[in-house]
């Protein structure tokens, strides 16, 4: 019986990781055709979000990798999985209200390595693998991509003429749409995996599957479900710093931008070199600004690069917390650390109400660097940045 | 290549990416010019096939490597 509690926990707290992941990436496939016009913010994430869903069942070729290779994987047990997950959700959430484009799945294996530390001592936690999979990955992915969608930018300008760019932008925003859609569908198929291997895993622990077992199918449907809704609730705060406050977009450099980020995402995949989703979209946006040689938001895209370093030792910190509470209270400490969670999380939302973004302001905000911190903007700095909608 | 990080690997993410990215992004910003011009010469009522022409041929450039990407995802 406590098993099944645990388990129920453990699925519970998966899917609302994929929805945390879906609501926090919405940004990478549609932050630059919301800014400039192509799609209607509504119709952006609705088009996101039926992606992902779809993405979600086109491939189950690398779920139960994520972690893989990370940590010692004998050693992870259902409340490690449990810690490991509240510490992405965590992280994702807080970078969500500072408007922070980060990693999920930095946030995911950082959680896995804290949670894996603490329960099975550090051991158990690769160094070396950290380094090879998460670190430089990190570092190479908004290089490539920044370099790609400069060039790919400068190249489009020139082509484009800048004095017909004026009338060439209604077919680059077709264009925009296109390339947010491939993005879109390789993300679903990307990251809906990681929370279909995570609960796979779990049933396997609890010999529910057998070992070596595809995921079932209700897991593939909740997995794309959760992810879906993710999506199209939208995550405004950080589509608002990737459209607006890296840079000033505008429709060649947002098509140049999404197809080079498409482009390094998918041939990364195909050559086994694991590049994170949301650095290589946030290099091609500030790349993209680059090669436009428009204003690139330094002091942004800094406090950007601070959270993408810090993400790792943050979840990992969260998720260590939780499972050393958890370590020795058995299954009731877990149902008080959920609740607790549940809590914590409405209380993040319920802050963020009290400035609220969203489909109907999203286009209204002025390039304001404070409000990253969270300040609200005064009304009187408040000037309309690419809004065509 | 190195413990940490597999340089073949890199390099060719780098050279596919930007030979992928110049040839979608620079096709289509071609067809779009063309398309424009064309749009405009029709106004002046001169003539217009090989502008139409030439961008739907860049057009299907680009939309080719779309249909690569799909295809990249669906054999992930």
């Amino acid at each position: 019986m406590h098993n099944t509690l645990l388990l129920v926990l453990v699925v519970v707290t998966a899917l609302s990781f994929d929805f945390t992941n879906g609501f926090h990436d919405t940004a990478n496939a549609m932050a630059t055709s919301i800014a400039t016009g192509a799609l209607r913010p509504r119709i952006a994430v609705a088009l996101c979000g039926v992606l992902n869903f779809v993405g979600a069942f086109l491939s189950i070729k690398v779920a139960a990798t994520i972690a893989s290779g990370i940590v010692d994987q004998n050693v992870v047990t259902l409340p490690i999985v449990f810690a490991g997950l509240l510490g992405g959700i965590a992280w994702n959430v807080l970078t969500w209200y500072f408007g922070l484009p980060s990693s999920s799945s930095h946030a995911l294996i950082g959680g896995v390595i804290g949670a894996t530390a603490v329960a099975a001592g550090t051991s158990a936690v690769k160094g070396q693998s950290i380094v090879s999979k998460v670190v430089i990955p990190a570092v190479l992915s908004p290089i490539i991509a920044g370099l790609v969608a400069a060039i790919a930018t400068f190249v489009a300008y020139r082509i484009a003429r800048p004095n017909q760019v004026r009338e060439t932008r209604k077919t680059f925003r077709l264009g925009q749409i296109a390339s947010a859609s491939l993005v879109s569908l390789a993300h679903g198929t990307n990251d809906a995996q990681k929370t279909m291997g995570i609960i796979t895993l779990a049933l396997i622990a609890d010999a529910r599957l057998d070992k070596g077992s595809d995921p079932p199918t209700w897991v593939i449907a909740s997995c794309a479900l959760a992810i879906a809704a993710g999506t199209y609730l939208g995550g405004w705060r950080v589509i608002r710093t990737m459209g607006h406050r890296l840079t000033q977009v505008e429709s060649p450099q947002g098509f140049a931008a999404e197809t080079s980020a498409a482009a390094v995402l998918l041939i990364a995949t195909r050559n086994g070199l694991p590049l994170s989703t949301t650095h290589i979209t946030a290099g091609a946006v500030m790349g993209s600004g680059m090669g436009k040689a428009a204003d690139v938001k330094w002091r942004i895209a800094g406090r950007m690069v601070v959270a993408w370093i810090v993400t790792l030792p943050a979840a990992a910190a969260v998720a260590a917390g939780i499972a050393f509470a958890t370590k020795r209270g058995g299954n009731t400490s877990i149902v008080i650390v959920a609740v607790l969670a549940v809590a914590v999380l409405a209380g993040v939302y319920a802050i963020s109400r009290r400035d609220p973004v969203g489909a109907h302001n999203i286009n209204d905000e002025a390039v304001d660097e404070g409000a990253l911190a969270g300040r609200s903007t005064p009304a009187s700095a408040k000037a309309t940045v690419g809004s065509v909608t | 290549m190195s413990d940490y990080i597999d340089f073949a690997a890199t390099g060719r993410v780098l050279l596919y990416s930007l030979v992928a990215g110049l040839v979608i992004v620079g096709g289509f910003a071609f067809g779009a010019r063309n398309l424009a011009e064309a749009e405009g010469a029709r106004a002046a009522a001169r003539p217009v096939v090989a502008r139409f022409a030439l961008a739907g041929l860049c057009f299907a450039v680009a939309a080719a490597g779309v249909v690569i990407g799909i295809w990249f995802t669906l054999e992930k």
